[in-house]
């Protein structure tokens, strides 16, 4: 009897614990070693710029999201699909949550591990949230998901909102690469 | 090749259309009217409220975090400026919020001014709306006064800038009013396919 409540128990904690370590790499996320999920550096306005002008000859590709939001959350494997795709392949992929820095560690970190990033995310620290979306682009309204598609000298080739596939993005990142002959 | 010449007439002549109707509103300063029902079942027009000094009128959501984050605040306007000639219409647009939801959402949230479903999301479309919440102040002629954002942070003790709430005291002061537009993130409308 005893032995049939200890297997039980024990299969109660493994499944209780299921969504807190996804499949994947799940010792990777355990040991707390993705440097993606460690690292997540403050935005502002002059980091954001310089990261847009300072390509050193690759595109990049900006994708603006937050946890609250269902479309960008079903998005992101797409996003770490891409980043798999175009490693080594002069594609910066890269993630900017518009959260709190207080929810940095209780909803952000949680879902980068959930999702075993492998793409740099920042969080944003913009004075305001109309600077952050101006900057971008003045005819976006704030919807999110936003992604941006810079060519290698800095120049904005695509503003798309909403949720997208891998197979869109790569379509765009590749028609970037073509018009600039990379 | 006359009939060649007259269909890319046409269809130039068509985009146009399409093109100045989407950018017509603010460019122009006028809005759509719209014929919505509410969760009640009754049917509503924008013009229905032409005797108030201004209407409001916000694309909310049921499940929109942001949207919900502004429930006490838009119940709390309502109730500060509906004794002071300002109507408050909120829209919902999102495919998968129906009647019965918006209206358990309502009485939960105390969110007692008149709400609409627009179904197919044409108001939304009409409006350009993108986001919830997002707001537009349209006075009694259906000049819009102001468009964007409720306030400028989505946890109320961070909040700045009262743009909403601005707007409204200087109409019910009389005073003149430009046209402003703000910004602020928000859930995406949830749109059919169309």
């Amino acid at each position: 009897m005893r032995r049939v409540t200890l297997i039980l128990l024990t299969l109660m904690l493994s499944s209780s614990c299921g969504d807190l370590f996804e499949s994947g790499s799940g010792t990777e996320i355990m040991s707390g070693s993705n440097i993606h999920v460690n690292q997540i550096d403050a935005m502002d306005e002059t980091k954001l710029i310089n990261l847009i002008e300072k390509r050193a000859g690759n595109v990049l590709f900006i994708n603006v999201w937050a946890t609250w939001c269902v479309p960008c959350r079903e998005e992101f494997p797409d996003l770490v699909r891409l980043a798999d795709y175009y490693d080594g392949k002069n594609v910066d992929i890269i993630g900017l949550n518009i959260e709190y820095p207080d929810e940095l560690e209780s909803k952000v970190k949680p879902f980068l591990m959930k999702m075993n990033v492998n793409f740099k995310n920042y969080i944003h620290s913009f004075e305001t949230q109309e600077n952050l979306i101006n900057l971008f682009n003045e005819g976006w309204n704030g919807a999110l998901p936003a992604t941006f598609i810079y060519d290698k000298n800095g120049k904005q080739h695509y503003f798309r909102i909403g949720k997208h596939s891998f197979d869109e993005f790569k379509s765009l990142i590749d028609s970037v690469n073509t018009a600039i002959g990379s | 090749m006359k009939n060649i010449h007259k269909f890319f007439i046409i269809a130039i002549v068509m985009f146009s259309m399409l093109t100045v109707s989407l950018n017509a509103m603010e460019k122009m300063n006028v809005v759509h009217d719209f014929e919505l029902k509410d969760y009640n079942e009754n049917l509503h027009t924008l013009s229905d409220f032409k005797d108030s000094k201004a209407t409001v009128i916000m694309f909310i959501a049921t499940r929109c975090p942001v949207s919900n984050a502004y429930n006490e605040r838009m119940a709390n306007l309502h109730d500060a400026y509906k004794d002071k000639g300002i109507q408050f219409v909120g829209i919902n647009s999102n495919k998968q919020e129906d009647i019965k939801e918006i209206k358990k959402h309502a009485m939960e949230n105390k969110l007692n001014f008149t709400i609409l479903k627009d179904h197919n999301n044409i108001v939304a479309d009409k409006y350009n709306a993108s986001v919830t919440p997002e707001v537009y102040v349209i006075n009694s002629d259906h000049e819009l006064l102001y468009h964007g954002r409720i306030d400028d942070d989505r946890r109320e003790k961070e909040v700045k800038s009262k743009d909403l709430r601005n707007v409204l005291d200087k109409i019910v002061a009389n005073e003149d009013v430009e046209f402003v537009k703000t910004k602020a993130f928000g859930c995406t409308i949830k749109r059919v396919s169309k």
